[in-house]
Parts: structure tokens; sequence; C-alpha cells
């Protein structure tokens, strides 16, 4: 393992220069200073970060200045992609251009760990450094100055010495780092500059023009230029040019398999433009692209939508490109499917695999949305149909009338709801009211499928109670089942007297209607909704529904707008606190999320779904302890709550509490233990559910 | 030979079953894997020679798969439109689970080898994240590669520690315990494409990069490589494999269509001073389009599966 510390003593210059780039890694890169380190890349939505990159930058120029002749190599990372047109992630990246402008935004922007750390280093005197940087010699004190030399390096080649086809975010990034980290005075950059063109004047054009590969540099510099004749927004051009520089490198090799290679027809295809590539699918070029453009122009992918759908893109992240795709696939593959057999220049064979192939997709697509199988986000029907009950329930022998078990006040914690309205329930199984609270205790417990399958009784008995359908709707979301999550939200509004009005301009629930397009027409009828009650009017239930949609569509700010508006009204709504948690930790807000979740418990301290919430937060912010006592501590009320019940309703049997008692709770608690806390044997006791064990270990206390 | 042809859809990965001795997996993408959907390719292994059991559709292009260490119907797999699915082989058309979070293509999916419980995702969005099949949402993510993540594969020794192969020409090794990496090496002076952990040498990992070669590095001695095999193909190599019966025996399967077997066991180097290279002990060279899966099976010791672009399958004894 690579020392930290620089070395003293006369060594060698390579090895120095290896000491100082290990002793200037950022805090965030390994503990083991480590002298080897990342290539800067530049192509595209691989954006660039500060700090290491320089050093390599720096790290190779002086490598190649000093220690061995041979061509500078400002854009050596283009080499490489010169050299490796195999990298799919080319084609693909190329790809994202043309369907994902704002792709670079996203992959720019993502987590915390993304903030770059800058490391502080001290201004040198211009003199000094210039000099150093002329001498042939190196020596400690040059060293030192290597971050100087780098940050100004990088102006220098920002400005336009080494051209570079840099993407808008890509500079926009980088001059934000630039300006974040000014380590020059302007006469050490002056300087700079006057000693970098005295050394690329002197040394550097020698070295290129000894350079055995010089025709490579020609080749690199043409390259460039082509590079920047191409606009960022023309991406079927730097497709085709990608799988033309793909076909070059391989054009050298003997292997008489390379000729007959299908792969290599496609890529000879598109660097003739004789096939590109339109949103999902491939495409017959010239004649009939604009066509099969306008089949796509109502909203999703073609050449004169791209910006709309980038748009769309970008307002919904993530999840929704699942969604776009679905939506593609079920637009066209009729007309795509023929317009493939009309190809002519293509060969026979290639022709007929593929017309069989998209006959195919064509036919299981409609056979999909004939069954609705397709569709992820919709729960087969049948999934939520039977409740399970809980054996041993005390209440079920018990004398105790229906309506007294019903009576939400007699509860007096979660566990002992649920047992008390599954005991009314199968007395009453017609008794919708029962039903219902049944599924809201359930979701409350963290057991999802019960919750379900318990709403949609209540729903089917008496469709009319609104609470009813946003808790299905709560739940689908948490299962991610968002088409059925839909189906809810709109019947709420049927169902709902002061809405009607809107729902009657919206589809029948259940249609086979792209995930995204429901979405959008949902959450503006939710809008429209809202705004008929403005300001201090306000109803809460359109709040609620319209944060889980929001939810859904990745809108995080919205959605914590929405539940923070419905706790306005409603501020002893535990369950709202606890949307409001879930919202904030799901964009990455743990912090506030935290708040949000013990107001929950302050409100309602035996509700187990913001204990759970609460630990899976605490694990975010790494915080394995504490995530484990909350988990312990929803597990003990939960078994301490039937213990309770067992003893008052007349000794007999202990009923087996684990049924009440949630296994994802347990789950989440094992990984704890085992993989964050490290302890074998409390991950044993995980398993058999030892709770007292646990409950010894982390001094908990009964509460 | 058995062979099977994944009709429509070219193969990027293979794996056996930890469970059953004549099942495997075949992660596969139509048009190459730059658009269009995926399937999943649940084979069985008879007298016949292989059939289909079961087949997934997906989305968009299926770029890896790994099959559940603890429920022996179970598989992830890992997409290009950056999802993460879960199957139960015996229940039909959906999976059991799908989990959204990658903003990128998901290259890599590894299951625990150890604890079991949890499997790892890499993607080109630069991140890793860790998931509990019965968690809703991953349990971490890390981001520090600068680079498309190409492969990240579990320790068959310790239950904390991983191993992940990037664009940025560096391997990490990651322990679940520390909030960052645990060592950074620049394996090799072009994007590591392959990783594999050697199952006989809990400290080795073997490499698989774009500059045609495969290297043997111990985290224990990161400066340098312990073996070299320069010029292993003719272009990339793009899958790395070691033998669970062997160690001395590792698989590499790559661009220029040929999957290679290589001794790794005999260390003696040929100039003081250079690292010494690896033995090929069996050149497969069948495929006629980039190969890039390759897998041993742990129950029949020398038994192999590769898949390649040319949309076929090969399941085959190495010679000895």
């Amino acid at each position: 393992m690579a020392s930290s510390s620089a070395e003293c003593g006369p060594v060698n210059a390579m090895k120095q220069l290896d000491s100082l780039l290990a002793k200037e890694q950022p805090p965030q890169f390994s503990g083991h200073a480590d002298p080897m380190m990342m290539r800067p890349d530049q192509m595209g939505p691989r954006v660039r970060r500060g700090g290491p990159n320089d050093n390599q930058l720096a790290a190779e120029f002086l490598e190649s200045s000093f220690a061995r002749p041979g061509p500078i190599q400002p854009g050596f990372a283009r080499e490489q992609e010169l050299q490796n047109p195999f990298h799919m992630s080319d084609l693909s990246m190329e790809l994202s251009r043309i369907n994902i402008p704002q792709n670079m935004h996203d992959v720019k922007g993502k987590g915390p760990a993304h903030a770059i750390v800058h490391h502080q280093h001290p201004t040198i005197a211009a003199a000094d450094w210039a000099a150093d940087f002329l001498t042939a010699g190196t020596g400690p004190e040059k060293l030192q100055h290597f971050e100087e030399f780098e940050a100004a390096f990088e102006r220098a080649r920002q400005a336009g010495q080494i051209p570079l086809n840099a993407p808008p975010a890509w500079a926009e990034e980088f001059a934000q780092h630039h300006f974040n980290n000014p380590v020059l005075s302007a006469e050490t950059e002056a300087a700079f500059e006057k000693a970098f063109e005295a050394a690329k004047s002197s040394t550097w054009e020698q070295e290129f023009s000894q350079d055995p590969a010089e025709s490579w540099v020609n080749e690199f510099v043409e390259q460039q230029q082509k590079e920047l004749a191409v606009d960022a927004t023309d991406s079927k051009e730097a497709l085709a040019q990608t799988a033309g520089m793909l076909l070059d490198v391989v054009a050298g090799t003997t292997n008489p398999k390379f000729k007959n290679s299908k792969f290599l027809d496609f890529m000879k295809k598109l660097r003739d433009k004789e096939v590109a590539i339109e949103g999902n699918k491939v495409v017959e070029a010239a004649g009939n692209s604009s066509s099969w453009a306008n089949e796509f122009s109502q909203g999703a992918v073609g050449e004169t939508s791209v910006s709309q759908w980038a748009d769309e893109f970008q307002a919904s992240a993530g999840p929704n490109w699942v969604e776009e795709y679905e939506y593609n696939e079920g637009m066209a593959p009729n007309r795509w499917g023929s317009e493939f057999q009309s190809v002519s220049d293509m060969n026979p064979e290639d022709a007929a695999a593929l017309s069989e192939a998209f006959a195919r997709a064509e036919a299981e697509a409609s056979a999909a949305r004939e069954t609705e199988q397709h569709n992820w986000f919709k729960a087969p029907s049948a999934r939520f149909e039977n409740y399970e009950f809980s054996q041993s329930n005390p209440y079920l022998p018990s004398s105790i009338p229906t309506a007294a078990l019903t009576d939400s006040n007699s509860h007096r914690t979660l566990t002992e709801a649920i047992l008390a309205l599954e005991a009314a329930v199968q007395r009453e199984p017609q008794n919708a009211t029962a039903w219902h609270q049944l599924g809201m205790r359930q979701q409350e417990s963290e057991n999802e499928a019960a919750a379900i399958a318990a709403l949609q009784r209540a729903a089917s008995i008496d469709p009319s109670n609104l609470d009813t359908w946003i808790g299905l709707a709560v739940s689908y979301t948490n299962e991610n089942y968002r088409e059925n999550a839909y189906d809810a939200l709109e019947t709420w509004v049927r169902q709902s007297e002061r809405y009607q009005h809107l729902a009657n301009r919206s589809q029948v629930p259940g249609t086979a209607s792209p995930t995204s397009a429901r979405h959008a027409k949902i959450t503006s009828m939710f809008l429209e909704a809202a705004r008929s009650s403005p300001g201090e009017q306000l109803d809460p239930e359109i709040q609620v529904a319209l944060g889980i949609l929001f939810n859904h569509s990745g809108e995080y700010e919205k959605a914590v707008d929405c539940f923070e508006a419905a706790l306005s009204k409603r501020p002893q709504d535990y369950l709202l606190w606890n949307k409001l948690g879930a919202t904030l930790a799901n964009s990455n807000n743990s912090a506030r999320a935290l708040d949000a979740y013990y107001n929950a418990l302050e409100i309602n301290p035996s509700f187990i779904r913001a204990r759970y919430n609460l630990a899976i937060s605490c694990i975010q912010l790494n915080q394995y302890r504490e995530a484990a006592e909350h988990l312990l501590t929803a597990l003990h009320m939960q078994a301490s709550s039937v213990e309770q019940l067992s003893q008052e309703m007349g000794g007999g049997v202990a009923p087996a509490g684990a049924s009440v008692m949630s296994n994802s709770v347990w789950n989440i608690l094992r990984m704890v233990v085992d993989g964050y806390l490290h302890r074998r044997d409390l991950a044993e006791a995980c398993d058999r559910r030892d709770l007292d064990t646990l409950k010894k270990e982390f001094d908990l206390g009964v509460q | 030979m058995n062979r099977f042809r994944t009709e429509g859809f070219q193969g990027y990965s293979v794996d056996f079953s930890p469970f059953f001795e004549y099942r495997l997996a075949c992660a596969s993408s139509a048009n190459f894997g730059i658009v269009g959907n995926g399937r999943l390719w649940i084979l069985a292994m008879g007298p016949e020679g292989v059939r289909v059991e079961r087949v997934y559709d997906t989305q968009d292009g299926m770029f890896d798969s790994a099959w559940s260490e603890t429920h022996e119907n179970q598989i992830a797999t890992s997409s290009g439109d950056g999802s993460v699915k879960l199957w139960d082989v015996s229940l039909p058309d959906l999976p059991i689970r799908s989990w959204q979070e990658h903003k990128r293509e998901v290259f890599a999916v590894n299951w625990n080898l150890v604890r079991k419980d949890t499997f790892i995702t890499g993607s080109w969005d630069h991140s890793i994240k860790l998931w509990s099949p019965e968690a809703p949402s991953s349990i971490r993510t890390w981001q520090e590669h600068n680079h498309c993540i190409y492969n990240t594969v579990w320790s068959p020794y310790n239950a904390d520690v991983f191993a992940s192969a990037s664009g940025d020409n560096t391997i990490k090794l990651w322990d679940l315990r520390a909030p960052q990496s645990a060592q950074t090496v620049r394996a090799h002076n072009n994007e590591v494409l392959a990783i594999d952990w050697n199952k006989y040498n809990e400290h080795s990992v073997v490499t698989g990069s774009v500059d045609n070669s495969v290297k043997v590095f111990d985290w224990r001695f990161p400066q340098r490589e312990v073996l070299w095999i320069q010029g292993a193909h003719e272009f990339a190599v793009r899958r790395i494999k070691c033998s669970p019966h062997n160690g001395g025996l590792v698989a590499s399967a790559s661009y220029d269509m040929s999957v290679r077997f290589w001794d790794i066991s005999k260390v003696s180097s040929p100039v003081a001073g250079v690292p010494p290279g690896g033995q090929l002990r069996f050149n497969h060279s069948d495929h006629t389009e980039f190969a890039l899966g390759v897998d041993f099976n742990l129950y029949v010791p020398g038994q192999v599966a590769t898949c390649a672009w040319d949309e076929q399958v090969h399941v085959f004894p190495i010679p000895t």
C-alpha cells in the first residue's frame, strides 16, 4: 500500500510525482492513499470533476514532458475513445443525447457524494513558480506547485488552446469549479501563460515532431475539428460518426468473422445513415422517417418532438422513463413492423429475421394490451383478494359486542385495534366501516398487503366512502402499483359530490391508457379541484391526493408543499406527518424527514410505520444503532400489545404475536444488526424472532 | 457442445443457478442492447439439449442477471432504463419486485455470496447501490467512481466486501461497514470492464480491460499487478469469471468473439521485474459476434456456458 506521506531524500522524478499526488487526495477518496488515479472523462454526460482529475492532467503532462518523450496528450481521454469505440457506452451516450439532451444534468446533480471537495493550497509567487516550471530538473519545492499548475492548465485549456467539444453542461460545471477555486493570482496566471507558451514552443513541438505516431496526432486533430463541426444537437450525425469510428478500429483485424458480423453491418448502416435510431426504435432513414415521426408527434419521441419529450423527462425524473417507453411500445408496433418489411437494401435474411421479430413483438404487444399484463404498474387482479387473518385472536371468542370492537376510542394501541377489528369483520363480513378501519390500521402497521386486501373489501361493499379510496391510493403507491393508484384516485373524484363534475371529462378507469398520459390527466384534474377551493378553504383531501401524485412523478418539492398545506388544516393527522416525512426522505432530505416522523410519533406513539420509516432514514444518515433502536421499539410495542391483550382477555394461551408483527420490520432489523453493526449473534436472534435478547442488548426499557 | 439460440436477442450475460445444476439464465437485449426490449431466458439442460423453461420480457435491454442465493427460484436482473427487477421463475410474465432508482443503464447485478441477504448493482450513472429483496428502495448508494461502472462483485469470503470495475480505469474495494471505498487501484491504462474474485485466494481479483489484457491483483499489494496477460485478446475483454473449482483457472470473454480459458497458477516470470503472464488453456472460438458472457457450473466441474451477440448460448466442457 502506498504510503501517504511524501518520501524523503532524493528519489527519481516519477516517484516523487506519485507520492505527491497521493498526498493530495481529497477526503472523499480512500484513506489509504493511492498514487494511481482516475482519468478524467471528457465526453458528454460524464461530467468532469475537479480535484484529482487536475492532478491527473498534471501528472500526464509532466510525465510526458520529463519522464518519457512522446506525444503530449491534451486529449488523452479522447485517444482512448478512438482506441475503444467498442464501448457501447459511446453509442448509448450518443443515443441519449438524441433523446435526452438534459440527461447530463441529471447525472451531474445526483447524490451528496458528488460534492467536489477542493483542497486548499497556498499560492506561490509568480516568478518562482514560472522559473521552476521552465527548469528541466525536478525538486521538492517544484512539486508543491502542482495544484496551481493544474488549475492554470485547465484554464488555459478551456481558453481554447486545446479544443474540446465540451457540451454546455460540462463547461458550466467546470466554470463553477473554476470560480470556486481561484488559486492563482493574476500575475501568476500571466506568468504561467508565458511559461506555458515558452514550454510549448520549445519542448512540446519538438516532441510532437519526433513522435513516431505522428499520423495519430494528425488524425486526432482532424477528429477534433470534425467534432467541433458537429453540433451538439445533431446527435444523429454524432451517432453515425461514432459508428464510423468503431468500424475504423475494427477495420484492421484479420479475423474473418468480422466481415460477416451482423453487428458491424448494423454499424455500417448507422454510419451511412441508412438506418437511424429514433426513440425506442430502429428506423429506416430518409423516406419513411417523417411520417413515422408524425405518428409520434403526440408527445413521446420523434424528430420534431425531442425537446418536448426532454422537457417531460426533466419534469419527471427517473421512473417516468419506463412509462415513456411503455407508451412508445404501445403506440405503433404496427406501423414500425410494416415499415421494416419494406426495407429494400437490407439483405433478405436480415429483413426476414427482423420482420419476424417485429411481427412477434406486435402480436405480444396487442395481446398484452388486451390482457393488460404488460403493465408493471398494475397489480394482478387476484393478488389482494384474500385477507389473511391472525391466528389465535383473543377477541374472536370473546363476548364483547361488535360495536365496541369497532369503536376506535377503545383501541389503545395499533395492534389491539387490528385484532379487535379482525374479530369484528369475521363476525360481520359486510361491515364496510370495520373493513375500512382494519385496512387503515394495517397500513399504519407497515402491513401493506393486508391493508390493500382490507381496503379493497371495504370499497367493494361501500364505494361511497371516500377515505377508503384515498387509503387505497396510498397503499398502491407504496407497492408501486401506479395504475391501481390512479384508478383509486379517479374513483375518489367520481364518488365525491363536490368534484364529480371534473371526472366526467376523463376516461373510465381501467381502460388501457399510457401511464404517463394518465398521470398527467389525473394530476390536472386534481389541480383543477384544488383551484376551486383556494387559500383558506383548501380541501386537505385534494392536497393529499396531489401529494401522492407528485410523489409518483418525483416532483418532491411540490409534494412537500401539498402535504404541508394539508397539515395546516389537520395538524394532528399523524398519517400526514408520515407522508410528509416519506416525501422528504425520498428526496434525500433525511434530516427534515426525521422531524416529520417524530411529529407523527408524538401524536400517535403506536404508529409503527412511522417508526419503520424513521429507522430507514436513520440508516440513510448512517445512524445504525438508532435505526435498530427504533425498529426494536416498534417490534416491542407490537408484541407487548398482544401480550397485554391476552392477559386481559382472560389467561389461556398467549397468541403467537408474530403474525401481527411486521415481517418487513424484522428483515430490516436483521440487516442492520448483521450488515451494519456486524453482530452475528443478534442476527441469529432476529432469525429466531427473539425480541428479549435484542431488547436487552439495546437497553430498551418497557414503555 | 450444447447450443441454444436466443432468437431475436443478443446475449449479455449467462449465469448458472446456484441451486440446480441443470438451470441457467441468459440476460439479453434486442438490437445489441442499443435500443429496444430485453429478455431474460431461463434455460434448462436436459438429455435432448437446452430448452426454455421461461422467458420474461422487459421494456429496455437487459444487461445482467444474478440468481438469488437464498431462494431457489428467484433471480434479479438489471436493465438499460435504470430498473432492477426481481423475478420468481415459478410465476409467469411479471417480476415480483421492480425498483427504479438508477439514472442510467444498470450494467451489473450481483448477489451476496456469504450472507446472501442483499445484492448490489453498478450503473453507468457512476453509482453502486445496495438492495434487499424485501426493501422498497435501495439501502445504500455509493458514488465515488468518475465514470461508468461496468461490474460489481461480492467477495466469496467476506460478507461485507465487494469490488467494482469502472471506466475511470480503476477498480475499488468496498466494505459495507465503511462509508467510503477501502481501496482504489488503477488497474489498467484504459477502462476496466470486468472483474471477478478468485474463489481460492481471499485477496485476489482478476480484471479485464479495454486494453485487451487480463490482470490479477492482490489487494494487499495494490501497486503492481501479480500477473498480466498482455494481449489476452485482440479486442476489449468484456467479462471475467474465476472458476469455482480451480483457483488457477480463469475465463475471459471478449469483443474479439472468443472466450478463452487461462491458467494463472504458474507464476514464473521470464523477465525479472515483469509480472508473469498466464497460459492459454483453451480458446473457444465458435461465436461469430462479440462474446459477452461466460459462467462456470457450480455442480459440474469443467462445464461452462458462454453467450454472445450471435444469439447463441453454448454449454460445453473445457477440454482437459
